[in-house]
């Protein structure tokens, strides 16, 4: 049998696999030629990413943020929009929970010290809420200066990145910085509000918030697939001319989904600020937000798909922290470099795609 | 290299001859063993049915696909074409339906993107042997639709075509444009070119080709002599059952007296979609509008639904079924009147091309009233789409319209043009609509689907609806219509009844068509050129 074909079909079947694997491939040839070991360094980041339990858990605590940010970024590409703000929203919703646990936990003090689960779920609960809330509004303003103003998406979510890094900074150092550190960062919240954590990962702060995120995602993709909702933002992000015609008010769809994908990308750092920390830092997301766009993209928009791909992203993520002292000529940095070969592998699908029609 | 060189010398002699070729997709056999051959100074006539093979054979001489099997031979000498390149190399262009034009170029400039500054004289020369009547240096988006068409051909020529194919050219001409483009065909041929002319109009393919070649699922069906044969043979063999193409019979109920449509004065001032009109489309009747395109008949719809802008100055009311819609938005206007659109570009105004045919049903139906049948229980109250029920329907209105292939679920993108067609009136006409808004509904379609979208158009008049069916086939306009209103630059200037013979004063028409419309150009014609759509 011809090889030719064989391969065409798998890359065609398998787009996705085929971008990993191009991915790592050319990554790790960067890393040969800088003068390691390609096989060397495979198995340290895999160890480092699952090696242990701790290592397991510390991978799925990075993974949390990427499936919501991730979905975020798919909820918006579903309308053929571009939610770069992802990372504002983050933090803000981050914020927005930090400060409400923090007034919850001032004005009942039943709440700073109780650890009982009904507590807690309400803690929880709550500070979703507060977190979904600001991020919701935050995206509802970009999408109505589409829909209703013009203004590109791109343009006025990146600009409102800046914003919030800076709002949630000056509340951080100036209304509710803690007394008892130099670190600019708040208060610890109450124990109520720390997020329910599994156990088994000695240690590693895995919490509810991962089993939110994949519950989440199948939320979303029950939206995507099975709902009038679903139908409308797809119609308007594939072909808002003739979802027009068809009585769709695409403008609405728009907000809409700007408003679901804020409300996911708000949910994306509590994780890391109830569950990890217990306070709020500056500074604290490394980037989840804008990785939130790869992870999307490698998934094709497709929600369930996006668990995969965070998973993917968070343990190369962890992975490659071990690289920095376990190698000698090549750094963490390694993992940005196979991150962005997936992204173009992963782009470079539909160039075929569109050849082959 | 451009091939016309000086006056007494013709272009060298070319035969392209295709012997066996073959391309599946899939289970789909698109070209079966397709064989046959064309000379220089020959019209060849390439006609079937949509889906018949036409496209995919053209694309393969063309570069565009690479053939499963068999060989292409010019002058004998077996080529391969990987891509369009290779074969404009070797002598072979092609006018596509769409027209890839820059609205803001000149003529000229187009010409000499494609062959070189040198090629304005070569141009010139070819403008002036083969009748080709517009400006050089006029901007497209300043050219007639007729005179776009012209310098794609001329496009072609300076790029040293030898072998020109022509997709459908004559679908997008108006009537009288019609006789003017075949006589400059011949010239074309006659200057030494092999010209390929692929139509769905049998009378057009019998006067202008010298032999024509049928097509049929994917294989070639009969090659006939174009001086004997008679169309009633041609479609025979087009259509393999001896059907021919008898014309949808007219023995119809009388129209109605109650206004379906009513517009009373309405006026939208200069700019994009200057308006003025005023007239009534009863229950039970069919409103035929003629006119050259971009007369503003794509804004009449557009305003009817409410997706033009409003203007200042705007002024006048229009109603359906009794309900003012000037007020409305278009979500609105959807959700209050059953309204049925067949738009003036399937793809990018009626159809998630992505999609399968379940989820472009929805297309419609996201006005859950309209959709009663369906389920108004499950979409209404949870929003919760009845994917079953869909799909089931989906795959009724296949086979009631005939729409192929059959229990299709792939993306509606892989159906043939004519199919696509099909698909759009299926579900536009089975939701029992009160109003009908009808533009060009069988254009780029075969006729055995014209009749088919012809019958569903009768059947809904039938049935009650008032229809505005707007059209540049006037034989089309001439079977279907109870009234003919012609438009040129958005307003009404003649209106024409149906005779009690069964007939329209077609000369009267075409003649009130073109009189008020000078140079038969017109400013704002969308659709003609690349990006040039409104909206």
């Amino acid at each position: 049998m011809n090889p030719v074909p064989l391969l065409k079909s798998f890359v065609f079947r398998w787009p996705w696999f085929t971008a990993v694997l191009m991915g790592f491939f050319t990554g790790l040839s960067a890393a040969a030629f800088a003068g390691e070991n390609p096989f060397h360094v495979m198995k340290i980041m895999v160890m480092a990413a699952a090696g242990t339990p701790y290592d397991l858990g510390m991978t799925l605590v990075y993974t949390t943020p990427l499936i919501f940010s991730g979905l975020s970024v798919a909820v918006a590409y579903r309308a053929g929009l571009f939610n770069i703000g992802a990372e504002g929203q983050l933090v803000l919703g981050g914020m927005a929970a930090t400060i409400v646990a923090l007034q919850i936990g001032g004005r009942f003090p039943e709440f700073s010290s109780s650890s009982s689960f009904g507590a807690m779920a309400i803690g929880m609960m709550v500070c979703g809420l507060a977190a979904a809330l600001i991020g919701g509004l935050v995206g509802l303003m970009t999408g109505y200066l589409r829909a209703r103003r013009g203004s590109h998406e791109v343009v006025t979510s990146i600009m409102l990145n800046f914003l919030a890094i800076a709002l949630t900074s000056w509340l951080v150092l100036e209304k509710f910085h803690s007394v008892d550190t130099q670190n600019p960062e708040t208060r610890p919240v109450g124990t109520a509000f720390k997020s329910i954590a599994f156990g088994g990962f000695d240690g590693a702060p895995v919490t509810i918030w991962f089993v939110s995120g994949i519950f989440s995602a199948v939320i979303v993709a029950i939206v995507f697939d099975q709902t009038l909702l679903g139908f409308r933002l797809r119609a308007t992000g594939e072909n808002s001319e003739a979802a027009t015609f068809s009585g769709i008010d695409t403008g609405r769809q728009i907000m809409i989904a700007m408003a679901l994908s804020g409300a996911l990308a708000g949910l994306s750092g509590l994780g890391d600020v109830l569950g990890g920390a217990g306070r709020y830092r500056i500074g604290f997301s490394s980037d989840y937000g804008f990785t939130g766009i790869a992870v999307a993209l490698l998934a094709g928009g497709r929600p369930l798909a996006v668990i995969a791909s965070a998973f993917l992203f968070g343990a190369l993520h962890k992975g490659a922290l071990d690289l920095d002292f376990e190698t000698d000529h090549v750094t963490r940095d390694l993992a940005m470099i196979i991150q962005g070969c997936v992204i173009l592998f992963a782009s470079a699908r539909w160039f075929h795609r569109n050849k082959s029609s | 290299m451009p091939i016309l060189k000086n006056d007494d010398e013709q272009i060298s002699k070319v035969r392209i001859e295709l012997r066996d070729l073959s391309k599946s997709f899939g289970s789909l056999n698109a070209n079966d063993s397709v064989s046959f051959h064309v000379d220089s100074g020959e019209i060849l006539g390439l006609v079937g049915e949509n889906g018949a093979g036409k496209s995919t054979c053209m694309n393969m001489l063309f570069g565009h696909i690479k053939p499963d099997r068999g060989t292409i031979l010019i002058n004998g000498q077996e080529v391969q074409f990987p891509s369009p390149k290779e074969s404009i190399k070797a002598g072979i262009g092609m006018v596509h339906q769409h027209f890839l034009l820059a609205p803001a170029l000149t003529a000229l400039e187009h010409i000499e993107l494609v062959a070189g500054r040198r090629a304005r004289v070569d141009a010139k020369k070819a403008m002036r042997d083969l009748g080709f009547e517009f400006d050089l240096a006029a901007r497209v988006e300043h050219l007639s639709v007729g005179q776009q068409q012209q310098l794609e051909i001329l496009k072609v020529i300076c790029q040293g075509a030898r072998v020109i194919i022509l997709d459908e050219p004559t679908a997008v001409l108006t009537p009288v444009e019609v006789q003017p483009f075949l006589e400059r065909l011949r010239r074309l041929s006659e200057s030494g070119h092999a010209v390929i002319l692929i139509s769905h109009k049998l009378d057009e393919v019998i006067r202008v080709c010298d032999r024509i070649v049928v097509m049929r699922s994917g294989r070639v069906t009969g090659i006939f002599d174009a001086a004997s044969v008679s169309a009633e043979s041609l479609a025979g063999s087009m259509m393999g059952e001896g059907m021919t193409g008898v014309k949808v019979k007219t023995s119809r109920p009388e129209a109605g007296t109650i206004p379906v449509l009513k517009i009373t004065d309405y006026y939208r001032p200069d700019g994009r979609g200057s308006l003025d009109v005023s007239f009534v489309v009863n229950q039970r009747e069919i409103v035929g509008i003629a006119g050259v395109e971009g007369n503003g008949q794509e804004w009449l719809f557009k305003v009817i639904l409410r997706i033009a802008q409003r203007m200042r100055g705007e002024s006048g009311s229009i109603s359906v079924a009794g309900r003012e819609l000037t007020s409305l938005s278009v979500q609105e206007i959807r959700r209050a009147v059953r309204i049925a659109l067949l738009p003036f570009d399937r793809r990018s105004e009626g159809l998630l091309l992505d999609g399968d045919p379940a989820t472009n049903l929805l297309l419609s139906g996201v006005n859950p009233a309209s959709y009663r049948k369906i389920s108004l229980r499950w979409i209404s109250r949870f929003g919760i789409l009845p994917w079953g029920i869909l799909r089931s329907r989906a795959v009724e209105l296949f086979s009631k319209y005939g729409i192929l292939p059959a229990r299709w679920t792939g993306p509606v993108r892989l159906l043939s043009g004519g199919n696509q067609q099909k698909f759009v009136v299926a579900r536009e006409m089975e939701q029992d609509p009160a109003l009908v808004l009808a533009a060009h509904p069988t254009r780029g379609v075969d006729f055995r689907s014209s009749r088919t979208i012809h019958d569903a158009i009768l059947s809904a008049r039938d049935r009650g609806a008032g229809v505005l069916l707007v059209s540049s086939d006037m034989e089309e306009l001439c079977s279907l219509s109870d009234r003919i209103m012609v438009m040129v630059r958005g307003k009404i200037v003649r209106e024409f009844k149906r005779a009690p013979d069964d007939g329209f004063d077609v000369s009267g028409i075409g003649n009130s068509m073109v009189s008020a419309a000078p140079g038969g150009s017109v400013g704002d014609g969308p659709g003609a050129t690349v990006g040039g759509g409104p909206l």
